[in-house]
């Protein structure tokens, strides 16, 4: 009797995975007429940072919190106290680098044409404080072209703005973080991180170190307790 | 208003904006992702400063004995380095509150047209925040 039964489990078995198989669906096949969601996909996934990582045990919400959730992390091996995990499947090096270097040539052209090391939240409090239109309106300018560049990809390629996954009251607390921060600290990723570290300034080289720290200590304690960016 | 010194400085953040677009820094799961040293690491955006650093650093070398700018403006000077409590006080607030959202000043402005209510949450209380800051030290230096 045993034996029967070892027999039948792998006839049993596999009619289980072959239906696993056929239950993929098929490739659609394009429509007749202007096939832009084909563009669209090409766009996304040649060019730009589709997410292409099927979502995973540790996406869902926790049902823990704190030293627990940290623990369980540690186990599953979705967490590392030692070696880095590099989240392969969301890692995009070359377009990082090409907009990168995007960003750095848009600083250089402030540097050269106007003489300043601007980043953006100076700008930004500039405008917002109605001072757009000084020194030739170049701060008004480049805001409006900020905004601009966004609202273009807000239409054509949706899927490079996301939202942020927390929740309203702590995305109010960021803005009060980040507004206030920047003044009293000086500059943000791009005056201290590109214009700063770029011109080797000490207090820049102080200051990416501390707010890249806080940022991921912040991060973490998200991770550990829930409701996370 | 000058119309040159306008359209240069909208080219200039046009460019900023499809960096910031191209690099992937207006999605905040990124940024998280990036931040997240202990969790499942994405390293792109050490890929974002460090091409922007290297650019921006060695055209400002070659820009170095300059003391007017291509449009007749005088080069800034770096201030004097001073390494108080402001800096590192203000830089960790900013750190905690980029790490709370996933966003930094750059890809919030940039971000402006996904009429996202998180996002223009966030925008309406960072502009607000730096006003009043500025405002602040203006009334405060011009009392004492």
């Amino acid at each position: 009797m045993p034996r029967r039964e070892t027999d039948l489990a792998p006839a049993h078995a596999s009619p289980a995975v072959r239906k696993d198989v056929e239950a993929q669906p098929p490739i659609p096949l394009a429509p007749v007429g202007p096939r832009w969601h084909v563009v669209r996909m090409w766009i996304s996934t040649l060019l730009l940072n589709a997410p292409m990582a099927a979502p995973t045990a540790a996406d869902a919400p926790p049902v823990a919190v704190g030293a627990a959730v940290a623990t369980a992390q540690l186990e599953a091996g979705t967490s590392s106290l030692g070696p880095l995990l590099v989240d392969t499947a969301h890692f995009t090096p070359w377009m990082s680098l090409a907009g990168g270097l995007m960003i750095g040539v848009s600083s250089l052209m402030v540097l050269w044409l106007f003489g300043q090391t601007a980043g953006i939240s100076g700008i930004t409090a500039a405008v917002v404080r109605g001072e757009g239109a000084k020194s030739g309106g170049w701060k008004l300018g480049l805001l409006v072209g900020l905004v601009g560049s966004g609202a273009v990809a807000a239409f054509a390629a949706p899927e490079l703005i996301t939202s942020s996954t927390s929740s309203w009251a702590l995305l109010a607390v960021a803005g009060v973080c980040v507004g206030l921060g920047t003044r009293t600290g000086g500059g943000c990723t791009s005056g201290h991180g590109v214009c700063g570290l770029g011109r080797a300034r000490p207090r820049s080289a102080i200051a990416v170190p501390v707010f890249m720290a806080f940022g991921a200590l912040t991060v973490f304690a998200l991770r550990v307790l829930g409701g996370g960016a | 208003m000058n119309p040159l010194r306008t359209f240069f400085g909208l080219f200039a953040g046009v460019l900023f904006g499809a960096g910031l677009l191209l690099s992937g820094m207006t999605q905040p799961s990124k940024v998280a992702g990036f931040l997240d040293v202990t969790g499942r690491w994405d390293p792109s955006l050490a890929f974002v400063m460090g091409g922007a650093v290297v650019v921006f650093g060695i055209g400002a070398w070659l820009f170095r004995e300059r003391e007017f700018a291509i449009l007749g403006d005088v080069v800034e000077r770096a201030p004097k380095p001073r390494i108080d409590a402001r800096l590192i006080g203000g830089s960790a607030l900013f750190g905690i509150g980029w790490g709370l959202s996933g966003y930094c000043p750059g890809p919030a402005v940039a971000s402006l047209f996904s009429f996202d209510t998180g996002l223009l949450i966030f925008l309406a209380t960072m502009a607000i925040t730096m006003v009043a800051h500025d405002r602040f030290l203006a009334w405060r230096d011009a009392d004492g």
